[in-house]
């Protein structure tokens, strides 16, 4: 079958839409490097719940069995654990260059809201994936969610303890990691791209490039994305910490909740609280506040680095600052 | 023999029936009986206490409620208990969990305080919390590791051709 056979049965001449010749920057490919880092994510954690065993007695074992007796499995779990990195890292990177090219401006508000929904469920997907490690940050990571989720009412109900009767917190969470988050996560991406389908990208400029020309970069630099996720996977691989007992506080969160755990060293419980709801609080409202020729446009964008430096050096601050006891 | 403390981590709260389960002390000694009631429960329900820890389950006695869906007991944590985080679990006939605590046995030695005065060099003992790593032996095969390599090298040099292909398009 000819090139030209396949592409008119696979309908792929649809992909040869105009875009902007600038959206071939790099600054434009960083939402498909995220995406890249979460199918590398989807595919390995598919692979990783073939040996997990998400029952309370059982979870931290199984973990301990693919580290010690599954070659493959232990480095697709290194990669699992760096793609999650990788995410947070790239979703970050995305962030700040929509928000600095005010990409989020009419028409395409929806797209940065859905973003803003993205952003919170890859932080419940990490939460919940270093719970079901069963080890002492995971006992910890949960026992801090149990204590905050008593103060946000029928919200914080899937945390507290006597939520379900059948079911024990590790299970829920599980489930939770593995298919409730993903399903969303999945739609939303499916929302996200639907709107950078319709809407366009806010690239300026008249030059024209098509969207299969874009194609190629944009898998050059995914394919460089998982290069560096497998080879950092090799050299960093990821820990286990002994079985979590509970009543206890000795460790610190992984590196994207350390500004959270900086700011409750700072101010305990409400400080926890507080800054997820200042962080999403802030990127919930930029649409609103930095409009074409609106006053506040300014303030926003100054707020909003001054936001992401303050982001930068709380993580920096939580990660030399020695471990804090926060719930006793 | 080691006296042993068993500290309750998380107040108790009760499922099966909605029964609550209350311990008579925060702090109990291996050996030594201490005091279990329950209230809510069905009526006539017959239950088996479970100590659970990552050690496997130890059934710690039997118990059954009252017309009034209550019941008291004394219940002792059998010698030889390793020290740790343990759920005491009050399982139905059916198998279902009816109530659970979240508890911890620690020895009386010095240790069953505050975080910041463990010594983490007994942990495997112990079970005491710690923030160090595990220390364990990786499995390691020749094969993931050529794997792995060739995947890193076959994505860089794809890539470079897909960007070179594109700087030349
Ligand atoms: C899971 C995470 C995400 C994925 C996979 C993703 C994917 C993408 C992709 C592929 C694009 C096309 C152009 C580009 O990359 O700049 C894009 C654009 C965009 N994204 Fe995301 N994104 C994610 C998260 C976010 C977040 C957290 C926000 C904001 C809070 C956001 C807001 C936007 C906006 C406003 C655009 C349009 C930019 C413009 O027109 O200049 N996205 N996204």
């Amino acid at each position: 079958m000819t090139q030209s056979a396949i592409t008119s049965r696979l309908a792929l001449d649809a992909l040869d839409y105009p875009i902007p010749a600038r959206a071939n920057r790099l600054d434009f490919m960083l939402g498909a490097l995220t995406l890249a880092a979460l199918v590398l994510l989807a595919l390995t954690g598919i692979v990783l719940t073939q040996f997990y065993n998400p029952s309370p007695l059982d979870a931290h074992a199984s973990v301990q069995a693919i580290i010690t007796a599954m070659p493959l499995v232990s480095y697709l779990r290194d990669v699992h654990a760096l793609s999650a990195s990788a995410s947070v890292v790239l979703v970050f990177a995305h962030l700040s260059a929509v928000f600095w090219r005010r990409g989020f401006r009419n028409p395409r508000e929806g797209l940065w809201w859905s973003g803003v929904l993205l952003l919170a469920l890859l932080f419940g997907l990490l939460f919940t994936g270093t719970v079901l490690r069963s080890d002492q940050e995971a006992i910890e990571a949960l026992a801090h969610a149990i204590a905050g989720s008593a103060y946000m009412g029928p919200l914080g109900a899937l945390f507290q303890p006597g939520f379900s009767n059948s079911s024990p917190i590790i299970a829920r969470m599980y489930a939770m990691h593995v298919s409730i988050m993903p399903i969303l996560l999945a739609g939303l991406v499916a929302l996200h791209m639907w709107l950078i389908r319709h809407l366009g990208v806010s690239a300026t400029g008249e030059a024209r490039a098509t969207f299969s020309s874009h194609l190629r970069p944009m898998s050059a630099f995914s394919l460089f994305v998982v290069a560096i996720v497998a080879a950092l996977a090799l050299i960093w691989p990821t820990s286990l910490l002994a079985p979590g007992v509970a009543g206890f506080e000795v460790t610190k969160p992984s590196w994207p909740f350390l500004w959270i755990y900086a700011a409750e060293n700072l101010a305990g419980m409400p400080g926890m609280m507080l800054a997820p709801v200042v962080l999403f609080g802030f990127l919930a409202i930029v649409p609103l506040t930095d409009r074409e020729g609106g006053k506040l446009a300014g303030a926003t964008r100054a707020a909003g680095a001054t936001l992401l430096v303050l982001l930068v050096a709380a993580i920096v601050y939580a990660w030399v600052a020695p471990a804090q006891v926060h719930l006793m | 023999m080691k006296t042993i403390l068993v500290l309750v981590a998380l107040a108790v709260t009760a499922v099966h029936g909605g029964g609550k389960l209350k311990m008579a002390s925060k702090h109990l000694m291996v050996n030594a009986a201490f005091g279990l009631t329950g209230s809510e429960f069905e009526k006539k329900e017959e239950f088996t206490i479970l100590l659970i820890g990552s050690s496997g389950r130890t059934k710690l006695g039997e118990i059954k409620s009252d017309t009034a869906g209550k019941f008291a007991t004394t219940v002792t944590i059998p010698a030889g208990t390793k020290a740790g985080s343990y759920r005491l679990v009050l399982e139905a006939s059916d198998d279902d969990e009816a109530a659970s605590a979240d508890v911890m046995v620690m020895a009386n030695d010095g240790m069953a305080v505050g975080a910041e005065e463990h010594d983490t060099t007994r942990h495997e003992a112990m079970d005491m919390p710690s923030h160090e790593p595990l220390t364990l032996e990786r499995a390691r095969s020749p094969l993931v590791l050529g794997g792995a390599l060739t995947t890193i090298v076959l994505a860089l040099v794809l890539g470079s051709v897909l960007l070179r292909c594109n700087s030349q398009a």
